[in-house]
């Protein structure tokens, strides 16, 4: 076993990975913890598996949790443990489906899963300190005009404050609804690790794609779905 | 901005006028940071210590305060002179970032083109400690610019401007090195035998009570690693001993009263067979100056439960392992082959 230090702000295996601040733990190039878990970095959200640090039961929990992670990759379950990475990060794997959510969007109004219903939806996670989710939100503005009502399109805030979540978003596409994600919204939707984060969900509410980041194709990924949900 | 040696000057001045020359830049820009109020005095008062020492004779130790001050300063300045122009600026913050890299790579460069053949060896660890932080801070200033606000990363670039002007600093020192070279060596054998201690000592409740203590261990193991796979061995050296030190504070008990003479004592016969050794023993001797500094405070106060425990770890596990480190390492146990590689994004300095 080999243990290997990585300056934050250096790290390839992050930014490969979509995982800003620190600190972060992978086993191999599976991600065992990020930020979050830990409570750290945008510390306001404190929601970490692992958090808060400074606790037995959470240390142990960590330990336990790397232990599983290393005993399957040498045990050459590197799927399982990719599979076990996106559970325990992003609960993926269990996001079959729309999960059940009520926010107020920065308008004031309603925004729940239930208004959703019978429309394809993109769910984008961002952050204010995010340029990547800068671009991809003025490109969703876009999407918005093409698809018009066929396409529901939720822009929600995560770790940013509430300020400069106004002042951004009064930049944006009227058509997107915005607001800020609450707690229960970001746990029914696993966790979000990493932004930007883009959940599609089909007509049935299914879910049809998860994109992290802002790949380079991420366009061209998106408006394939698109083109087949929206019809 | 360096000031270089005038003719003839010897190294205790160009420390004195080092510490005066940032002590005057202090006065006519103090540091003022919203919410830390003490930050100024906390500032003054490590430069007036570096200064104490260096009128006692502790050069090393006074060198090592300098570059502790360097750093803070050299980010609070930039703080307050940037933060106001990359505000929400990125394209601000890239052009600050350029400057600044610019600036240290200059610095770097300098300092890398000593020739540390006749000077003591801890000026070459210093300086190699300190040159090798810059580009953390220069790519952790960024990486926090980008990840929160431009604002956020501005600190560390000044830092790191702090850390290059201080090894720049050390290496144009006029200090000449007393007796034969210290064999430096790599010391990766003994830093991974430490981590392993480290991290089976990091349970609770002491992983929690002590969560500062082991970042400082896991920082300067870190940095050990770090140094000693670039080859700066005299850095890693330096590092690897502060991490034994702070290892050892986990774990010592008090010195008792009627214990303390003895251990001064001691420690005054470890300071002269160090200074009598027919070799060069700079690196010890920073640490022996660090114990020294804490039993002699120059208000005449008395020292510390922590400064009695710090003084005898220094004499026995400091010490010891600084001479241990010139002999050959133990044979490493056979390498099974790497099965699993386990990777900490972190920040390099904590």
């Amino acid at each position: 076993m080999t243990f290997v230090n990585e300056n934050f702000g250096t790290s390839k295996l992050a930014d490969r990975l979509g995982v800003k601040g620190y600190p972060a733990v992978f086993v191999d190039d599976v991600l065992v913890a990020c930020p979050r878990d830990f409570g750290y970095f945008r510390e306001k959200i404190g929601l970490g598996r692992y958090a808060p640090w400074q606790n037995a039961d959470n240390q142990a929990k960590f330990k336990a949790d790397l232990t599983h992670m290393i005993d399957l990759i040498l045990a050459g379950k590197k799927d399982s443990a990719l599979r076990e990475s996106e559970a325990g990060n992003a609960a993926l794997s269990q996001l079959a489906a729309l999960p059940k959510f009520a926010l107020t969007d920065l308008n004031g109004q309603q925004l729940t899963s239930d208004q959703l219903a019978g429309r394809a939806v993109l769910v984008e996670f961002w952050a204010t300190w995010c340029p990547p989710c800068r671009s991809t939100l003025d490109w969703l503005g876009q999407l918005k005009s093409k698809y018009g009502d066929k396409l529901a399109i939720l822009a929600l805030a995560v770790e940013s404050p509430e300020d400069k979540i106004h002042s951004l978003a009064a930049s944006l596409s009227p058509g997107l609804r915005v607001a800020i994600t609450d707690p229960a919204t970001a746990e029914a939707f696993g966790n979000i690790t990493s932004v930007p984060t883009m959940y599609l969900f089909d007509r049935s509410g299914k879910t049809a794609r998860v994109v992290y980041g802002a790949p380079p194709d991420l366009h061209a990924q998106v408006a394939e779905v698109l083109e087949s949900l929206a019809d | 901005m360096l000031a270089l040696p005038a003719a003839g000057q010897d190294a205790g001045s160009q420390i004195q006028a080092e510490v005066e020359r940032l002590q005057q830049a202090l006065a006519k820009k103090p540091i003022s940071f919203p919410g830390n109020p003490d930050a100024n005095r906390g500032a003054g008062d490590a430069l007036k210590s570096a200064l104490k020492d260096q009128s006692a004779g502790r050069l090393y130790l006074s060198l090592y305060g300098i570059g502790q001050a360097s750093d803070f300063i050299y980010g609070a300045w930039t703080l307050m002179d940037k933060s106001g122009a990359v505000k929400n600026n990125m394209p601000a913050f890239e052009a600050e970032w350029e400057k600044a890299s610019a600036s240290v790579a200059a610095l770097n460069r300098q300092a890398q083109a000593t020739n540390w053949s006749d000077t003591p060896v801890v000026l070459q660890a210093l300086s190699e400690t300190a040159q090798a932080m810059t580009v953390p801070l220069l790519e952790g200033g960024r990486g926090f610019a980008v990840a929160n606000e431009p604002e956020g990363g501005i600190f560390n670039v000044g830092e790191a401007q702090g850390q290059a002007e201080f090894a720049a600093f050390v290496a144009s020192l006029r200090l000449p090195r007393k007796g034969t070279p210290f064999s430096l060596r790599s010391l990766l054998p003994e830093v991974a035998s430490l981590q392993q201690k480290v991290n089976a000592a990091f349970q609770p409740p002491r992983s929690i009570d002590l969560h500062t203590q082991f970042m400082l261990i896991n920082t300067a193991l870190k940095q050990a690693a770090e140094l000693d796979g670039s080859k700066s061995y005299a850095g890693a050296l330096c590092q690897y001993l502060k991490a034994v030190h702070d290892f050892g504070m986990l774990d010592a008990g008090p010195v008792e009263t009627p214990r303390q003479p003895a251990l001064k004592d001691s420690l005054a016969q470890a300071r002269s067979r160090l200074n009598a050794s027919g070799r060069d023993e700079s690196v010890a001797q920073l640490y022996v100056e660090w114990a020294e500094s804490g039993l002699a405070h120059p208000d005449g106060s008395a020292p510390s439960a922590e400064d009695w425990k710090s003084a005898s770890v220094i004499l026995d596990q400091v010490l010891p392992a600084y001479f241990a480190a010139d002999h050959a390492p133990a044979a490493p146990q056979s390498a099974s082959g790497k099965e699993v590689e386990i990777t900490l994004v972190r920040w390099p300095y904590t």
